[in-house]
């Protein structure tokens, strides 16, 4: 660390997301500007003056080398670990995106992440838990057509009571002719929805697998194999399991747990939203 | 006289949800959702009853005949063995015993048969799994995700069979310690290891 430590920073930020406190820093200030597109949603400045963090990134941005016709790379650390070395910024931000993400969902304290898709409807949330590609994004967003409010599609955020907090990214969806594509970001807006700020208590959990042709007839599971379909798709089952456990016994308590294969996710919509009318 | 004796308690993460259980162990980083029938038997393996005993408080509580409880007692051990959810070794539980041998044999209804539901805790994989590094800072997810080397980072691993197994922690300095609960910790480094 000591090493990287003298590499020349010369500006960075701090920032707040979920309760840890997260430091980014560069050689070159200029670039922090487009850092703020792939920060977490929600987040803030810190306004503490203290330099310490509890999880640090560095960028040290290449460009041109100091011999003629070379190019330098540039290089994301995680820590002392180096992550990502590329010449292409936009390479680097979108690793930089992932990796911060998946730094949160396992650290943030009093937090608990499911790989999940959210919407609220009536006041409470509908939590799609899923993989990727088991089709919650494409689910997620015919909800939020239907007037749902948008709250994620990539992680139901859960505090201690079990509620779900947003974490409105765009949503990111795939090429319905070609899933190998990249993932295509589209902000909720143009779907003629909106996100959601509040928090909610869980309604409904709909665990559902796209196939083709399938058919919607879900089963309602019993509690505690509902909890066990949502550990499953814990980010932090490993590194807390009891924190997690306990907050998904509160979800299952108040929450029917549905599963079941689906088809086209237009025509499982109704259905979803009439068991919360 | 078999005297079945549930797991210590100490290596388990237990969650009551309404009369079903989760069960986390930590030995074994595998999770396991208990419905009532099994809750019932496994929280009295406490060493005292014997499977007779148990079979005995089963026609209590369940209303059976003696001769379905006597199934149910074995089932239940059976998949208590399997899912190492009983001290000893696991044979003297395993039983070979079918649910659907039991259900058509007996007349039971399938909800009182004893059901164990598992899996193993995942680990959260990122798709670029490059993007995560095991460092001194690691989380155990980050360092068994990149198969990190005991002694690459103050990180957890998972011994491979015999011993005690589980998880423990070590660093670049060969320090080792702490235990399940300890490498549970978040955001633990260098500094932490005992």
């Amino acid at each position: 660390m000591e090493k990287i430590d003298r590499l020349g920073w010369t500006g960075g930020l701090i920032f707040l997301s979920h309760g840890l406190r997260i430091g980014l820093r560069t050689n070159q200030p200029e670039v922090l500007d487009r850092f703020l597109d792939y920060l977490p949603p929600g987040w803030k400045y810190s306004r503490s003056q203290s330099p310490i963090v509890q999880v640090l990134y560095s960028l040290k941005v290449g460009g041109e080398g100091r011999r003629p016709n070379t190019r330098l790379f540039t290089l994301l650390y995680y820590y002392s670990q180096r992550i990502v070395r590329s010449m292409q910024l936009d390479d680097v931000f979108d690793k930089f995106e992932t990796s911060m993400r998946f730094c949160i969902a396992t650290r943030a304290p009093r937090r608990v992440f499911l790989h999940a898709g959210v919407v609220g409807w009536r006041g409470q949330a509908i939590v799609i838990p899923g993989r990727s590609l088991s089709g919650k994004t494409a689910l997620v967003a015919e909800l939020v057509k239907q007037g749902a409010t948008y709250y994620s599609d990539e992680f139901a955020v859960l505090d201690t009571h079990g509620h779900v907090h947003p974490f409105a990214t765009p949503l990111g969806m795939r090429d319905e002719n070609d899933e190998t594509l990249p993932q295509q970001r589209r902000p909720v807006e143009s779907l003629g929805g909106r996100a959601g700020v509040t928090s909610l208590p869980v309604g409904l959990i709909v665990a559902s697998e796209y196939k083709p042709g399938g058919r919607w007839r879900p089963r309602q599971l019993s509690a505690g194999t509902g909890a066990l379909t949502l550990f499953n798709n814990a980010v932090s089952s490993w590194e807390k399991p009891e924190a997690v456990m306990s907050t998904l016994r509160k979800v299952v308590l108040n929450a029917p747990v549905l599963k079941g294969a689906r088809g086209e996710a237009k025509d499982i919509v109704n259905p979803i939203l009439k068991y919360l009318d | 006289m078999y005297y079945p004796l549930k797991r210590n308690t100490d290596e388990l993460s237990i969650e009551e949800v309404f009369d079903e259980l989760m069960v986390f162990d930590r030995k074994r980083l595998k999770v396991h959702a208990l419905n009532p029938t099994a809750v019932f038997v496994w929280q009295h393996c406490d060493g005292q009853h014997s499977k007779e005993d148990l079979t005995e408080l089963v026609v209590q509580q369940f209303n059976l005949e003696p001769a379905q409880a006597e199934a149910v007692v074995e089932l239940s051990l059976d998949r208590l063995a399997r899912s190492f959810l009983l001290e000893g070794k696991a044979n003297q539980a395993k039983t070979g015993l079918h649910r659907r041998e039991v259900l058509k044999t007996l007349g039971l209804t399938a909800a009182l048969l004893p059901v164990i539901k598992s899996l193993v805790a995942p680990p959260y994989v990122v798709a670029q799994s490059n993007l995560v590094r095991c460092g001194p800072n690691s989380t155990i997810t980050e360092c068994i995700q990149t198969r990190a080397q005991p002694n690459d980072c103050c990180c957890c691993v998972i011994p491979s069979g015999g011993g005690q197994g589980g998880i423990s922690c070590r660093n670049a300095n060969g320090c080792t310690g702490g235990g399940g609960s300890f490498c549970m910790e978040i955001g633990q480094t260098p500094a932490d290891c005992p």
